[in-house]
């Protein structure tokens, strides 16, 4: 390599480099402000809303409190915005209300048998993230280790079938594709041959 | 003959036409006697011109207002308006069922028609045997539970009036999307049977290689691209027509149409690990089973009435009958998936989580997290009840903070998948080509904050669709650079395409739900009120007849310009009362008002006044993704599904050679 195409690259990891970092700066920081400024207050009609829709109408079928044009929903409404007017905290006023209108909270508990619901999700989720990690470790010794003799064998038969068929048209063509190198190319996108070179002819 | 009769008679004629193909392809599999199976192909021109002539004749009875058959006297009238009457049919229990069927029928006859080449192949048989199955299942249904043509005697009424009926639920017949959804979503729900009948022959025949996966590849993109739009359309529906402002109540009906579509989804992304890399057979197999028996689960939720719901427009005794379906179809699956399991085992490994297939596998855990989370919460409150006999609403505020989380995952997935290459991928490669999807997520945060969006989970949700969608942008760039109008055809390409109109539906979602506002003002005529900087004046009511009903319409005036009318419309003659909302949608915000209640004399109003930004872009949003699943499906120029690259690439054809020109640089 050239000292000057040498220099040429580094000053392009720099300036990658320097991209990213503007990614994480403005990005970062508009995000921040973004966040950290909570924009207008929320008024009382939007937590009356809010109450509303996390809770469901006694009497109709699968309808909010904010939903439902019932006249117990109207009337469980008018009492929501009553408290809200009080001053009374969000939770205060929801187990108020379930307290009168039993099973009706949106909000499953999370104490006791309906804690499941939201404990059971997390469990799978980190079993299946906890497998994911094994798994790929697996793989990792695996490709490390090369292949075994079970692997040789596999593919002296292989190679054999493939010598003793190939003069025969196949029962079932489309079986063969399992081997990746025969995979089409168009529905590989870009990646498929050689990306890299795509890649810079179109990012300059 | 009757309206009734010949359509009992084509029903029977069906139900025949299916149970005779079971017990042909079987004999002739027992029999190893390869014309039985080929021939069942003039069993499933039966079945069609069985289902056809049904469904012909209950439109005939529906149209003609043909009051002695009970399915018309009890969901048709002469009052309702001509296409809401023809789609009738499908507003009420048996005639969806009868719709199913046509529908089932047209798929299969498509398969026979597709893959007659392939008629005396083992697999074949097992498939048909499979389609037999299913629609012996909804030909019996309309035999026994649920059948469409019953006579009735219709009588006059006591005040000497002819009879008439009550028509259909009036929620079903005040909007033109009810003619278009549930037949879309048919075609989704019913699609999935195809692949599912092939997997079945898969296991069946033990060629659990990638064949059954190539031969149905285009029907799964098919199905899903109809379930897409499907529940799009609902989701319209119901924000057009139930007047509360909302599109997605997670509500048990909206939720059993998600879970296929969510397994779907998972499994038209995880075909393509297994088309590449001959891995994971068990999970894609699974895969399909699961979609196909998650829509019979969700019909059968949605029609027995066992989850309380607002879409439950119909109930009745077919619960069991789809319950038991269900189990048959669960166990026989996992019984063929365990019996097969040494072929399943495949060979090979997935050499870095940094690659193509390592995406797709986070992509389909994530997605299999969605629909257990979707599953659970769904029917969590039937497994307290059955537990300690306790009731418990499982509501928006679970599904709302439970999702969120797996929808930022997929979005920055989304980013992230089409850039990396299949095998491994070095940092140098992912930094140069993921710098400028993440510069328009930059961008977009910026131009977000500058407009005032504040909230770090809308903000996270704008900055991870920029991201997604500036990754999906350069793919579509590169390919039409390199392809020319093909680089937007095709798999990956059309998929990219939906990916843009997955993110802006994402979008519009997160921005809807962070900054809704709404809002029930009591009003007199003249008043004005403001909210979020729009005005609204009532201006009084009137009263306006229509043949199945009299609206009560409150005129409304929207910043000062044109007037809405929002309404309560009474259905006298079902005794129905229901609230017409009125919307007005511009591209950066919508104005959905609606009455909750109104004075017997005209002068009050309760109005309900929604004001949420971007919706229109979840339509438009569905619309793109749809667009997408066409142009995926459109072929690419290869010459068929196996053509080895190296083959085409040596070749001296004028195709190959043209291939070799645009792929080497």
């Amino acid at each position: 390599m050239t000292r000057g195409a040498g220099s040429a690259m580094g000053s392009r990891i720099t300036r990658r480099l320097l991209a990213w970092l503007g990614v994480v700066v403005v990005g970062g920081s508009a995000f921040l402000f973004g966040a950290v400024d909570e924009g207008a207050p929320r008024t009382d009609a939007d937590r009356v809303h809010s109450l509303a829709q996390n809770f469901g109408c006694p009497v109709c079928d699968g309808q909010s409190v904010a939903e439902s044009d019932a006249v117990v929903a109207r009337n469980i409404r008018q009492q929501i915005a009553r408290r809200v007017d009080e001053g009374r905290s969000d939770e205060s006023i929801i187990a108020e209300l379930e307290a009168a209108f039993p099973g009706n909270d949106y909000t499953p508990a999370a104490s006791g048998l309906s804690s499941l619901v939201w404990i059971l999700p997390v469990v799978a989720g980190a079993g299946a993230l906890a497998g994911l990690v094994v798994v790929f470790r697996r793989w990792r010794r695996e490709i490390e280790a090369g292949a075994t003799p079970a692997d040789e064998r596999l593919v002296a038969d292989f190679l054999s079938e493939t010598d003793a068929t190939s003069a025969q048209p196949r029962a079932e063509p489309t079986e063969a594709s399992a081997d990746p190198t025969q995979a089409d190319p168009t529905q590989a996108g870009p990646t498929q041959t050689d990306p890299t070179q795509v890649d810079e002819r179109g990012d300059g | 003959m009757s309206n009734a009769t010949l359509g009992s008679l084509f029903v029977a004629l069906g139900a025949a036409g299916a149970l005779a193909g079971v017990v042909v392809v079987v004999l002739g599999l027992l029999g190893r006697r390869r014309g039985w199976w080929r021939d069942s192909a003039m069993l499933v021109g039966v079945m069609m011109a069985a289902a056809a002539g049904a469904f012909l004749v209950m439109e005939r009875a529906l149209i003609t207002r043909d009051f002695t058959v009970s399915f018309v006297a009890s969901h048709g009238s002469s009052r309702t308006p001509t296409l809401f009457n023809f789609a009738t049919l499908w507003s009420a229990l048996e005639g969806s069922i009868l719709l199913w069927t046509l529908v089932l029928c047209g798929y299969v006859v498509a398969v026979v028609i597709k893959f007659r080449g392939r008629g005396d192949d083992p697999m074949m048989a097992w498939v048909m045997l499979t389609l037999f199955v299913v629609c012996s299942f909804f030909f019996l249904l309309m035999v026994g539970p649920a059948r469409p043509f019953v006579s009735f005697d219709p009588q006059p009424f006591a005040n000497g009036q002819p009879f008439d009926g009550p028509g259909p639920n009036p929620l079903l017949q005040n909007h033109i999307l009810m003619a278009f959804h549930p037949p879309i979503l048919y075609l989704g729900y019913v699609g999935f049977t195809v692949p599912f009948a092939f997997a079945m022959g898969a296991l069946a025949t033990g060629r659990v290689g990638e064949g059954w996966l190539l031969a149905t590849r285009r029907w799964t993109v098919m199905a899903w691209g109809f379930l897409t739009l499907g529940v799009m359309l609902g989701a319209w529906w119901s924000y057009e027509t139930l007047g509360w402002g909302g599109y997605w109540g997670w509500d048990p009906v909206e939720n059993v149409s998600l879970l296929p579509w969510l397994t779907g989804t998972a499994f038209i992304h995880s075909v393509m690990v297994q088309e590449r890399r001959g891995m994971l057979r068990v999970w894609n197999l699974s895969l399909v089973i699961a979609t196909f028996s998650l829509t019979i689960l969700g019909t059968f939720v949605t029609r027995s009435g066992v989850l309380e719901s607002v879409h439950a427009f119909v109930e009745s005794g077919i619960g069991p009958w789809f319950l038991t379906f269900f189990g048959l179809i669960v166990v026989v699956s996992l019984g063929l998936i365990a019996w097969r399991g040494d072929e399943l085992r495949a060979p090979g490994r997935i050499d870095s989580p940094l690659s193509r297939e390592g995406a797709f596998l986070m992509n389909n855990v994530v997605f299999a997290a969605f629909a257990f989370v979707v599953l659970l919460g769904t029917i969590f409150p039937l497994i307290v009840e059955a537990f300690d006999g306790r009731t418990l609403t499982v509501g928006s505020p679970y599904f709302e903070r439970m999702t969120m989380p797996i929808g930022f995952v997929l979005l920055f997935l989304m980013a992230m998948a089409p850039v990396l290459p299949w095998r491994k991928a070095s940092a140098g490669v992912l930094s140069e080509r993921l710098i400028w999807p993440a510069w328009a997520g930059v961008g977009v945060i910026l131009l977000s904050v500058l407009f005032g969006a504040r909230g770090w989970a809308p903000l996270l949700a704008f900055g991870l669709g920029g991201f997604a969608g500036g990754a999906a942008m350069r793919q579509i760039i590169l390919a039409t650079r390199r392809q020319g109008w093909r680089g937007v055809v095709g798999r990956t390409n059309g998929g990219m395409i939906v990916h843009l109109g997955v993110v802006l539906i994402a979008v519009a979602l997160a921005a809807s739900n962070a900054y809704v506002r709404q809002e029930i003002f009591e009003m007199t005529p003249g008043e004005t009120v403001e909210m979020s900087g729009h005005t609204f004046t009532f201006l009084g009511t009137e009263v306006v007849e229509f043949p199945n009903r009299v609206e009560r319409q409150a005129a409304v005036r929207v910043d000062g310009g044109q007037v809405y009318e929002p309404a309560i419309a009474v259905y006298d003659f079902a005794g129905r009362l229901i609230g017409i909302p009125s919307v007005r949608s511009t591209l950066t915000d919508d104005v959905a008002l609606s009455i909750t209640e109104l004075s017997d004399d005209g002068q009050t109003i309760f109005l309900r006044v929604t004001i949420q930004p971007l919706i229109v872009w979840l339509w438009i949003g569905g619309f793109v993704m749809a667009a997408g699943t066409l142009l995926a499906i459109v072929p690419g120029n290869r010459l068929s599904p196996t053509a080895p690259v190296s083959a085409r690439a040596d070749s001296a054809s004028g195709s190959g050679t043209r291939r070799s020109k645009q792929l080497v640089p």
